[in-house]
């Protein structure tokens, strides 16, 4: 049946305005990461799809479903997202809202709908890569992969990838794609990569606790509350491993034989540092167990040991109170992975438990710093956002700077040849700098994308979603 | 008649509109990125405007020379898209877009551009 001319005004009506929204939170996901930002912007397009179907529109449908593909990609690399990316985004919508109103116009047009859906076909085609096979893994930990560099690697590598991208972002022309494919290599492989941590993310263990639970014949009750939190993937990746390793041996190990318990389960940032907390209300560590396992391994010596030294034991690899290894444990890999995992990122693991009361362990994680202030400017002659850290504060009366520097040539590029950019002077609390900039200096916020060690000149971040250079306190060595 | 789209003091994106007795021909150079986005509007606008007083048939706009557009200003291209598609038939015109297909966003984005109205877009390769 067809639908009412009422019911599809309304509904272009509505769809207008869906895509309105859309349009602005995609920008702000882009720019800050804003996680209702994001629910709102898949929400939105879902529910656009379903609606297009009621009111026949079957073309408005397809565009949304491969939408939905793109930012489905988008939420995988934790949307750093490059020009074409969002470019694609940006036209699928304006394609959609075109589509919604076409009918109205008088005139017959000729849309291309089988030529745009090809060619967000080549753009997913192109970002496959980054996705997974498995729809059960959570779409930020597919951005892991062992591919990785090792941390003091990617110290020695980010300075190149940071010429990399100067190289490329001042370049011309087919130059440019070709610097890009390297730069794009680079990042994939040393940036950071951004990831959300929330109760969506690590609700699967929620569910597959439940089905262990009814499985070995126990009744527990199991609670999470984790406030969402910006981190990278590997912090992420290290709180959902340790997740389902703490929350199966609570299961299998805390809650007695066909008793019952509850496992909360809390997860917060609060300074830089995400805490994980796995809680059970069972039977406790039985540590007399514990000593005696370990002096037959000949981990410890005979005789009493503190409950820290204890749990430090029941965290070594291949450690199990159990002879024998079951379906669900003792291997002794679960809580050496937890650790491991915690201990590489500069973490750590610890648990305190009371027989016949339960056990509480707390994993800790440092997550480095993504989002970080700063003062952006306009350097002439750089075709990317330049960004002084909080190192460097603008001088609302300055005196005589010790210099005025011209970044194009800091940088080893060709002097800009300004003719109407101002001096803007910047202090560190020592010296004062001048710097050139088309435009009155602005307070951001930006998100790091490579960075360098300690002391380097530069970094790479991202201002609003655009790729620029992040500037240390190392500038005031380029006049010292 | 030349119009400078307002960006940074370098002038890393221009835009001139050159009229001759062949037509008239939108010409882009350098790299668009979100600060030119306003300027690019105000240009556009500015262009649908004359082209439909002048009853224009076809206007070419030659991007070889744009390295890089982001989307608030691809946008932009979009909506005098539009704006040509809301025109009575006998009004409208053609866009001939002169582009540069070893320059990879322009292979892509204006492939997709074309398919907002193929009767309208029409992507040449220099």
């Amino acid at each position: 049946m067809e639908p009412s001319e009422q019911l599809v005004e309304q509904f272009r009506s509505l769809a207008l305005e869906r895509v309105e929204r859309v349009e602005a939170a995609w920008t702000q996901v882009l720019g800050t990461l804003d996680d209702d930002a994001s629910k709102l912007v898949h929400r939105e397009i879902h529910t656009l799809k379903a609606e297009s179907r009621i009111v026949s529109f079957v073309d408005v449908n397809m565009v949304c479903h491969k939408l939905e593909d793109l930012l489905e990609v988008a939420r995988a690399r934790g949307y750093a997202v490059d020009d074409d990316f969002d470019l694609a985004v940006t036209m699928a919508l304006r394609f959609i809202a075109m589509l919604v109103k076409k009918r109205v116009a008088a005139h017959a047009t000729a849309i291309d709908l089988p030529g745009f859906v090809r060619h967000i076909d080549a753009i997913l085609k192109r970002h496959e890569h980054g996705r997974s096979r498995s729809g059960s893994v959570p779409p930020a930990l597919r951005m892991v992969s062992g591919a990785r560099m090792s941390s003091a690697l990617r110290d020695q590598v980010g300075p190149p990838a940071v010429d990399a991208f100067i190289e490329y972002a001042v370049a011309r022309g087919p130059r440019r794609d070709r610097l890009r494919t390297s730069w794009h290599a680079l990042r994939d492989l040393v940036g950071i990569q951004r990831a959300v941590v929330s109760v969506a993310q690590l609700d699967k263990h929620r569910h597959s606790g439940q089905a262990l639970a009814r499985e070995l014949g126990k009744q527990v009750e199991l609670a999470f509350d984790i406030a969402t939190a910006e981190v990278t993937a590997e912090v992420l990746h290290a709180i959902d491993v340790a997740t389902l390793h703490l929350v199966r041996n609570a299961i299998d190990h805390g809650i007695a034989p066909g008793g019952t318990g509850t496992i909360r389960v809390r997860g917060a940032l609060r300074d830089d540092l995400f805490t994980l907390v796995v809680e059970d209300n069972g039977r406790g560590i039985d540590f007399a167990r514990v000593r005696a396992r370990a002096a037959e391994l000949g981990l410890l010596p005979p005789g009493d040991v503190a409950h820290e030294r204890l749990i430090d034991v029941m965290c070594h690899p291949g450690f199990s109170t159990r002879s024998e290894a079951n379906e669900v444990s003792g291997r002794g890999v679960g809580l050496d992975a937890v650790r491991g995992l915690a201990v590489d990122l500069g973490g750590s693991v610890g648990a305190r438990s009371e027989s016949g009361r339960g056990t509480t362990w707390t994993v800790t994680i440092p997550v480095p710093e993504i989002a970080v202030a700063g003062t952006a400017i306009r350097a002439p002659g750089l075709r990317f956002p330049v960004v002084l850290g909080d190192a460097w504060r603008p001088l609302e009366r300055p005196n005589q700077p010790t210099a005025v520097l011209d970044l194009a040539v800091a940088l080893g590029l060709a002097p800009s040849n300004s003719i109407s950019s101002h001096v803007w002077t910047f202090s560190d609390g020592r010296l004062e700098i001048g710097l050139l900039s088309g435009e009155h200096p602005r307070a951001v916020q930006v998100r790091r994308l490579v960075g360098t060690p300690p002391g380097s000149l530069a970094e790479v971040c991202t201002l609003d979603s655009v790729e620029g250079l992040l500037l240390g306190a190392a500038l005031a060595k380029l006049i010292a | 008649m030349r119009l400078r789209v307002p960006d940074v003091d370098d002038a890393d994106f221009v835009g001139d509109v050159k009229v001759a007795d062949d037509g008239v021909r939108l010409v882009l150079a350098g790299s668009a990125d979100s600060a030119a986005s306003a300027g690019f509007r105000e240009l556009v606008e500015g262009l649908h405007r004359e082209l439909r007083e002048r009853g224009a048939r076809v206007v070419v706009v030659d991007m070889y020379a744009v390295d890089r557009m982001v989307a608030a200003c691809f946008r932009e291209l979009v909506a005098w898209v539009g704006r040509v598609q809301e025109l009575p038939p006998a009004q409208r015109y053609q866009i001939r877009v002169r582009s540069n297909p070893a320059i990879e966003w322009q292979r892509n984005g204006l492939a997709a551009l074309a398919c907002f109205d193929t009767d309208i877009v029409v992507i040449e390769a220099a």
